[in-house]
């Protein structure tokens, strides 16, 4: 059997199941909208991260020339983000839900004379210590009449501190690298179809070599993927302003990504044992490996051994790769260990998935 | 009675056999809670604490003291000191990951404290360490303003507050993932109810000398002890766990009832949305995890726009958490009044959901016979 007739017929499975997959309106809405609108939502939420500031809350009862001071003085500082309010009892319960990593409240006929009450959160590890060394700054500052005081910083890695990877630059690649993986665990769902309706055994009945079989089993799922990846890597371009940087390394990690996912079909397809199973389960195995490698929150912010398994989760290196691409206009040597991992992945799983694949289709 | 009491019983052992749908409403909100807790219980440099390298190369008393007041306990041995001779040691630190941050004090920092001006130093800082530089340069700005203020001078503080009962960020996502995950669970539920209507298995129970009340009370009932199954289950784990505390017990148990009812309600009216349960379970899937994510639930609380805090008071998710939130904060002095807008919201929701999917139900169960 020549080539350009196997190909013929992996074209042939393509355009059957690319055109099922246009006229189904929910795989639709799944496969483009939910992951823009969260991109959206979460991009949006970031923002409020971005400046890699403290919350802190404040409640000024007093309205002396003293508190007004103080306020002022909180708001310039650069390590703080303030918010007003107006009411102790709301106040308080931004700070218990972490909203807010401490609460100064300036109780009314305060002068610059007494200590001040200040709510701590409990859920933002020592941010508060550092909210409450701040305060106690500013406060100290105003005791001594002194001018606010500059302390130069460096960096002995070179660069800057810079900005976190925060914002849409951070949750276009992390929401295309999670729903790749999303949709590879719930697209386990077409191969347990086929094994369920019997067509699979009927498939392999047929005159086709192997690869042929499982070329017509991933081609499916690998359009999705490649078509979801591309959107994702469009929308957020056009409406939100990403660079992607360096163009061949976008499309090799891309490349790699869509191959893990296809990779997880593969192995999936033959772990799951029912359809719920892919649709239940599937999507939470994927943000749990996604929540690993850093495809909800930056790595930057977990502790080191959170950062260590990180190593675990193949989103780890794709996200590596997107960052730093996007951020640090990484190169494609730079970004090529990262891809190569990334691909080493998807060979291992698929291999997997291969192995287990053919007794289960004949079952 | 006896009728409803049979169904109930039979659809209970039915769920309660299948495992993926508790691997979904136990297992996997279990294990995100504690990852999402590992994760991001010791962001903002909290965690494991902070290493700091202090450079002393002024060796006077007003350097020296930058130590003890660095190591002082009212900040909780939050930070560990490494005393280096040099700054190229401290350099070394920082380069090797020993440490986030360097104080550096040249020669002269004391002199020029005392006499009112600014002192030479500087931080090292590692890249990406945002959070412990800003934090080391904090300290140090706090230690050079109150040691140039005479020792005879009182000068205010703050004075640390509790904001409410014990909330950790791994509290607020058991909280968090289990509300969300009760809807996934009473999705199941749904789901199984709508495929006996879609395989006509209801129209042939209709058809029996049964009661079509009691096959509705059954189902109801059984839907209602799953959520609630799932709902106790969920608050021991976590308590055991993680240790979480969900409040005084009464308000948070009626706060778990209109939230399964909230569950139900919303779940199936998504399902009488659609033809068949396949369709039901994939609109209520991705409208689930939309108000899951509009209502900032997978989301760390810290600095998020004040818009998430209306928008989750919007969704009735987003109130059924913020009520078991609340509860928490409140302690033993949660009352049912502490809770009153979710109560109300979620069982709201809750019914008009449940009295709508039932219309819609009944409508469709007429065409087919």
């Amino acid at each position: 059997m020549r080539l350009s007739d196997s190909l013929s017929v992996i074209f042939r499975a393509a355009t059957v199941s690319g055109a099922g997959v246009r006229r189904d309106r929910r795989r639709l809405v799944s496969l483009f909208l939910v992951p823009t609108v969260v991109m959206a939502v979460v991009g949006f939420a970031m923002g409020g991260y971005s400046s890699a500031s403290f919350e802190v809350g404040l409640l000024d009862q007093a309205n002396t020339i003293e508190s007004r001071a103080l306020a002022a003085a909180l708001v310039s500082n650069e390590h703080f983000h303030i918010r007003d309010y107006t009411n102790e009892e709301r106040l308080k319960i931004a700070v218990f839900r972490g909203r807010m990593n401490a609460g100064l409240l300036i109780p009314p006929g305060w002068h610059g004379d007494q200590n001040l009450p200040l709510y701590l959160s409990t859920a933002s590890g020592g941010a508060p210590a550092v909210v409450q060394t701040g305060i106690n700054t500013e406060l100290s500052r105003m005791a001594a009449s002194g001018q606010p005081l500059d302390v130069p910083v460096s960096y002995p890695e070179g660069g800057h501190g810079g900005s976190q990877r925060l914002g849409f630059g951070y949750t276009a690649p992390a929401n295309l690298v999670l729903f790749a993986m999303i949709n590879g665990f719930v697209s386990a769902l077409t191969i347990l179809q086929l094994r369920e309706s019997g067509i699979s055994r009927r498939l392999l009945a047929a005159p086709r070599r192997t690869w042929e079989l499982l070329a017509m089993l991933a081609v499916a799922p690998a359009q999705q993927i490649v078509a979801q990846a591309v959107f994702l890597i469009l929308t957020p371009r056009l409406f939100f302003g990403i660079h992607w940087g360096d163009t061949v390394g976008l499309v090799l990690i891309t490349a790699a990504v869509t191959s893990l996912a296809v990779a997880i079909v593969l192995l999936m397809g033959t772990v799951f044992r029912t359809r719920q199973q892919a649709t239940s389960l599937g999507p939470w195995i994927a943000v749990a490996i996604g929540m690993l490698g850093g495809c909800m929150w930056p790595l930057e912010i977990v502790p080191p051994f959170m950062k260590t398994l990180a190593h675990l989760s193949p989103a780890s290196y794709a996200m590596d790769a997107y960052l730093g691409l996007i951020f640090d206009h990484a190169t494609l040597s730079e970004i090529a260990p990262d891809i190569a991992i990334v691909f080493a992945f998807a060979i291992v799983i698929a291999t997997a998935g291969i192995v287990r694949l053919r007794p289960q289709l004949s079952r | 009675m006896h009728h409803a009491l049979l169904i109930c019983i039979k659809d209970l052992r039915q769920r309660l056999r299948d495992r993926t749908a508790i691997l979904t409403a136990i297992v996997a909100p279990l294990v995100l809670t504690a990852l999402m807790g590992l994760a991001l219980g010791g962001s903002q440099g909290g965690g494991g604490g902070m290493r700091l390298c202090i450079a002393d190369l002024d060796h006077s008393k007003l350097s020296s003291g930058f130590v003890d007041f660095v190591e002082r306990p009212a900040l909780g041995g939050l930070i560990r000191v490494e005393p280096v001779d040099s700054i190229p040691a401290a350099e070394q630190m920082i380069d090797q990951h020993q440490a986030e941050c360097a104080v550096v004090m040249r020669p002269g920092f004391g002199r020029a404290i005392a006499s009112g001006n600014p002192p030479p130093a500087e931080i090292l800082a590692a890249r990406g360490e945002e959070f412990a530089r800003q934090g080391t340069s904090e300290l140090l700005r706090n230690y050079i303003h109150h040691a140039a203020i005479p020792h005879d001078r009182a000068v205010p503080e703050v004075i640390p507050r509790s904001a409410g009962g014990q909330m950790r960020v791994v509290d607020f996502f058991a909280v968090s993932m289990t509300v969300l995950f009760l809807t996934f669970g009473v999705l199941s539920g749904v789901r199984a109810l709508q495929t006996e209507v879609d395989s006509r298995t209801m129209v042939r129970l209709i058809a029996s000398p049964t009661p079509p009340y009691a096959i509705v009370a059954g189902k109801f009932a059984a839907l209602l002890l799953i959520g609630l199954i799932q709902m106790g289950t969920m608050i021991a784990a976590t308590s055991l766990l993680f240790g979480t505390r969900w409040g005084n017990p009464l308000p948070a148990a009626a706060l778990v009832l209109t939230s399964v009812l909230m569950a139900i309600g919303l779940t199936a009216f998504l399902m009488s949305l659609t033809k068949n349960a396949e369709q039901g379970t994939a609109l209520a899937a991705i409208v689930i995890t939309l108000l899951s994510i509009v209502g900032g639930q997978f989301l760390p609380p810290q600095g998020l726009p004040d818009v998430f805090e209306t928008l989750t008071r919007l969704t009735p998710n987003g109130q059924a958490f913020f009520g078991f939130l609340d509860l928490a904060a409140a302690g033993a002095h949660g009352t049912l009044m502490t809770i009153a807008q979710p109560l109300a919201f979620t069982a709201i929701v809750g019914l008009s959901g449940i009295a709508l999917a039932a219309l819609r139900a009944r409508r469709s169960l007429q065409e087919m016979t």
